[in-house]
């Protein structure tokens, strides 16, 4: 039996295809498959895709309903349910019963009496539902890779709605049962039109230099994904800017919660329970984001019994806290962590690393009736530092920024409507500030108040999702003159969005996702509608997917991309036409159109192979203009862009053995309309490699296990980015009258190439850890050792075209951690 | 093999050639005026690093020939502390620049290398009124006689009294008004034509805008001021619009040989007059 689980949110029904072996379509009569060890034989295919959204259906109900769908799901249910008011709907929440945790791609199957089987897989949160049966005897089953199979028999009545909860026990707890094996629908080569899930496994392979693995370490060692390198904590996205990226935590909108020390983010792998990372392509239920989405779900705490763990190492401590407050109903999870940078890791390698952070997170999560889950997330992360060395006797600027967030979650499956309902508010705060402690020169803060409220429907058409985001926004910006075209700015406005995006199959092996988001930005009273498009077909192992869609943005992050050192981020919000002020910004949203189209294949078992291309094209992008004067601050430009690609990958899994190898060739253009462009180049507009266009990525990560040691051992490797060389420095001062050049003000001036015609030394780096871990009385003692930059290279960081004056990212590091679990 | 893959890995290039170098050597800011006793040029350095510039004398010997004499000039060297604390190198020399020489100005540093500029000096010129137009519109010529190859900043300011409905007293205002787009070359110099009528209108419109204007004291003129740059023909602004964010690209407003930067020649003329009741009314001011 294949269950070919290549989705990722949101509950799905198995689409009975290819069934070997007397099977049935979806409504025809099969035997009900055999409770056994099953791994791509080719059972039953069901493939699904995230986030499945109502709009466009057999029924052929058109996209330009999508608002009056969105609007009330109540419009649905009011002309649906009376047809259903014969039909039975089965669904409930799968965990696992050691710890309460969801288990997320469980597959549910019922069988009829009459041999007629249908079957649904449990999404992130265990949820399944499994709509449309007749009324009768059913024989239910449970099955999970790892896990015993559980199965039971309902009689279900006419028009019941049955809220039937599993708790699956783990198969080393029932040796003398079979357990299933089902695909794993996480990994290196399995990506799906830019959709890439993560699961904490697959972080944890990436070597570190401690024991708490993060997520930012798997995410920079993607094709299409640029980081600015171990300090900073930027990430670039096939071509997008930081900002541009869409980061959630249970739904909470986090604007910079990547550390300043590259290895770190606000996500150790031991909170998170999986994170869907959509390198473009992604579907209407997001929006007022450009380029990509990282949208991460926390893990539940264990509500079976206390549980924890500390750990330290030179780079950062680490502890977690977990258990029951009210056993099988409500449990807590919580970690911190702060940084030893200074303290350890500087030490080691005898150099100022002047890097301080730290994170806290919180998770209350509870089961008020059986057919409810509510979760509060807390977050608040600490950065600082200094990312250049004192040059001239002139002191580095500090940067430092806090995030606090706090969300609430709660999902609802109403006891009368074959309907899920999830409900989000949150509340989200950054600062960040540059300059002394006590006097920032600069400033910024953007505070995020959100509410939404998603359904989704589920009937044999696909499940119709929709939805609405309402999101009050608060900027402060005191940046102590102009920085790029903002002053001191205090702006308050609301954006809110609709989305409707049904998912469904075409034929035996297609499945489709058409959507359609009106966003309502404050620079205009009418919305933009974002049409959203996926689109896979799947035939054995040969897997095709497609994405494509518009996507508008108007809050900036302003940088000043000329630095890399230069990670200040000024936000503001596109302006509202005023025809008192002048702003390029004005009345101007970001746009960008994405088109993806991918190829997955097994050749053989343990190797997995997808190649996907990628196109973008970017509209009203706002850029730094280019000056001559050595200042950072510069008022912005309007530009276009394009971004294109593709990437390799390949994954192998034998035995112990781990192994993959990816590469990505990208080229990401600019086009700028500074007004002075044509007195200076000769042609109306400008196009050249933005700071962040690599053209080539290449990854290899191998991890295994010899006597009882993990080992795990990553290369990387990126081509030089794009800098502006410059051919030397003089002086300048305006001559436009008679003047005494004695009297008159004169300034430093840099003779710059055209803009980004240099390329910095390409980066590569070797990291290397071997881990073991022993039982300690009641507890799991892991000891890892690791060399981060094995053969010390000296990868550039940040290079002062001014002053010639260089930072290199870290050079050898090792590092020596200890963690115990209990 | 595999400690030979780390050397070979560890060994590639991480050297950056930020700054490509240029056989520039110096960049010059001046004007060559025979309206200044001494002259005097800015020097700066073209580096390899953007670094304060040091308080001792440039390595530069700076010389100005007369082109049409032959005379030679060595300059001195004075150094400035500006606000900022850098410093910045002037050299000048004490001679008032004839009209209609050339003035070849050279600074070769001590390995050779030597940046120049020849600066053309416009000859002399003199603005004279000519006869006004009195019918609509009301326009007084001004005529630039002298073989000037451009003139710049071409300005007009109409020094007027009004009154504000809520004052006791007229009070005097200045208004500047550009004429860079109303030059007209003629033989034997150029035309300025000063369109009273329609400044006039302009100035109004402008007083009424701010609300302030009291039409039954008009508007009285008192005078009228035309200056302008009498400039050699290198000066030249793109557009003819002087902007610092423009003209700070190096090579966008540049005359030096082997260098970067701009050393013009010119002068400045200036004429004022006042003219007849009869012309200042005819164009829609009020005469005393």
């Amino acid at each position: 039996m294949v269950i070919d689980t290549t989705s990722i949110d949101s509950t799905r029904r198995f689409k009975f295809s290819s069934w070997t072996g007397g099977v049935s379509r979806r409504d025809g009569v099969v035997d009900f498959p055999p409770r056994e060890k099953s791994r791509r034989s080719g059972v039953f295919s069901a493939f699904s895709i995230d986030h499945p959204w109502p709009l466009l259906s057999r029924r052929g109900i058109p996209s330009h309903a999508a608002l009056p769908f969105a609007l009330l799901l109540l419009c649905i249910l009011s002309f649906v349910l009376p047809a259903q008011a014969q039909v039975v709907t089965l669904r409930g929440f799968v965990t696992n019963q050691a710890n309460g945790q969801a288990l997320q791609d469980v597959n549910v199957a019922v069988q009829g009496q009459d041999g007629f089987v249908k079957g649904a897989a449990t999404n992130r949160d265990g949820l399944y539902v499994i709509p449309s049966l007749g009324p009768g005897r059913y024989i239910v089953q449970a099955s999970f890779v790892g896990f015993r199979t559980y199965t039971d028999s309902l009689d279900l009545a006419s028009g019941e709605i049955r809220t039937l909860n599993i708790a699956l026990i783990s198969g080393e707890e029932a040796l003398d049962e079979v357990v299933v094996e089902t695909e794993r629908t996480s990994g290196a080569a399995r990506v799906t039109a830019g959709q890439q899930t993560v699961r904490p496994r697959d972080i944890e392979l990436i070597p570190a230099p401690d024991l708490s693995g993060d997520l930012v370490n798997l995410l920079a060692a993607q094709p299409g994904i640029v980081s600015t390198g171990d300090r900073g904590g930027q990430l670039f996205i096939r071509g997008g800017e930081p900002s541009q990226n869409l980061v959630q935590l249970d739904g909470i909108l986090l604007y910079q919660p990547f550390h300043i020390l590259g290895f770190y983010s606000a996500f150790p792998s031991e909170i998170i329970n999986r994170a869907d990372v959509y390198a473009g392509g992604f579907g209407s239920r997001f929006g007022e984001r450009l380029s990509s989405v990282i949208d991460i779900s926390t893990r539940n705490g264990n509500n079976q019994r206390f549980a924890g763990g500390v750990s330290v190492s030179p780079f950062v401590s680490a502890a977690r806290l977990e258990g029951p407050i009210s056993k099988d109903r409500v449990s807590v999870l919580a970690s911190v962590r702060q940084s030893l940078v200074e303290e350890g890791a500087a030490e080691v390698i005898n150099e100022p690393l002047p890097f301080v952070f730290n994170d806290a997170f919180a998770k209350v999560h509870a089961n008020p009736a059986e057919n409810q889950r509510l979760s509060v997330t807390a977050l608040h992360t600490y950065d600082r530092g200094t990312l250049v060395e004192d040059v001239g006797g002139l002191l580095p600027e500090e940067i430092r920024w806090k995030n606090r967030a706090l969300g609430v979650r709660y999902i609802v499956l109403p006891r009368v409507f074959p309907v899920l309902f999830e409900g989000h508010t949150s509340y989200t705060k950054l600062n960040s500030d540059l300059g002394p402690p006590n006097d920032p020169t600069r400033s910024s803060s953007i505070e995020n108040m959100h509410i939404s409220l998603d359904g989704t429907y589920y009937d044999d058409l696909g499940d119709w999702n929709m939805g609405m985001s309402l999101r009050r926004i608060t900027i402060d910006n005191e940046l102590g003159g102009l920085y790029q075209n903002v002053e001191d700015r205090f702006e308050r406005f609301v954006h809110w969005g609709l989305y409707i995006e049904p998912e469904f199959s075409l034929g035996e092996e297609v499945r489709l996702r058409a959507g359609a988001r009106a966003q309502f930005f404050d620079v205009r009273f009418h919305p933009f509608v974002e049409p959203r498009l996926r689109v896979i077909w799947q035939r054995g192992d040969h897997q095709v997917s497609a994405a494509a869609g518009i996507y508008k943005q108007t809050v900036l992050g302003l940088n000043d991309r000329r630095d890399a050192a230069s990670i200040f981020t000024a936000w503001t919000n596109a302006a509202r036409p005023n025809p008192n002020i002048e702003d390029v910004s004005e009345g101007r949203v970001q746009q960008a159109i994405h088109f993806i189209l991918g190829y997955r294949s097994n050749p053989v078992s343990w190797l997995e192979l997808s190649t996907e291309a990628f196109y973008r094209r970017l509209t009203n992008l706002f850029i730094g203009e280019w000056t001559a004067y050595p200042r950072f601050t510069t008022r912005l430009q309007p530009g276009s862009g394009r971004s294109l690609g593709f990437e390799l990958r390949a994954e192998a899994r034998y035995g112990a053995f781990y192994g993959y190898v990816t590469y990505g060739l990208s080229s990401t253009r600019y086009k700028a309309g500074q007004s002075q462009i044509p007195v200076w180049y000769g042609q109306e507009t400008l196009d050249f490699r933005p700071p962040h266009d690599r053209r080539h990525q290449l990854n290899a990560l191998v991890s295994t296990t010899i006597r009882e040691f993990d080992v795990s051992v990553r290369w990387e490797f990126g081509s030089g980015l794009p800098f502006s060389r410059a051919l030397g420095f003089d002086g300048f001062a305006l001559v436009d009258d008679i003047i005494d050049v004695s009297e008159v003000e004169n300034s430093r001036r840099v003779i710059y190439e055209r803009p980004f015609n240099g390329e910095l030394p390409a980066y590569h780096r070797l990291d290397v850890s071997v881990a073991r871990s022993f039982p300690v009385g009641g507890a799991d003692v892991t000891v890892q050792g690791s060399l981060i930059n094995a053969y010390d290279r000296n990868n550039l960081f940040y290079l002062d075209v001014f002053t010639l004056q260089r930072v290199d990212q870290l050079p050898l590091v090792p590092s020596l951690g200890l963690s115990v679990d209990f | 093999m595999a400690g030979g893959l780390l050397l070979l890995l560890g060994g590639c290039d991480t050297d950056v050639d930020a700054v490509l170098g240029t056989d520039r050597v110096f960049s010059l800011y001046g004007v060559i005026t025979p309206q200044a006793d001494t002259q005097k040029v800015l020097v700066f350095p073209i580096e390899g690093v953007l670094r304060p510039a040091q308080a001792e004398p440039l390595d530069a010997v700076f010389t100005s020939t007369d082109m049409q004499t032959g005379e030679r000039r060595v300059w001195q060297e004075s150094l400035k502390r500006e606000d900022n604390g850098q410093y910045t190198h002037i050299f000048w020399s004490p001679f008032a620049a004839e009209f209609g020489h050339t003035y070849r100005l050279e600074v070769v540093r001590s390995d050779g290398a030597m940046a120049r500029v020849d600066a053309a000096v416009p000859p002399f010129a003199e603005l004279i009124e000519q006869e006004t137009i009195d019918t609509f519109p009301v326009v007084t010529p001004i005529l630039v006689q002298g073989n000037v190859p451009r003139l710049l900043k071409v300005e007009v300011t109409y020094i007027f009294r009004f009154k504000n409905p809520a004052a006791p007293v007229a009070q005097l205002e200045r208004f500047l008004l550009s004429y860079d787009e109303e030059v007209e070359r003629v033989d034997g110099g150029w035309v300025i034509p000063v369109n009273l009528s329609r400044d006039f209108t302009t100035i109004r419109a402008n007083l009424l805008r701010e609300g302030t204007f009291d039409r039954t004291f008009g508007i009285r003129l008192d005078n009228i001021i035309l200056r302008l740059i009498a400039a050699n023909e290198e000066w030249d602004p793109p557009d003819g619009v002087f902007e610092a964010e423009v003209l700070v690209q190096p090579g966008t407003l540049s005359n030096i040989e082997a260098g970067f930067g701009f050393v013009g020649a010119g002068y400045r003329l200036e004429r004022s007059w006042l003219p007849l009741p009869e012309i200042i009314e005819g164009a829609g001011f009020t005469a005393d």
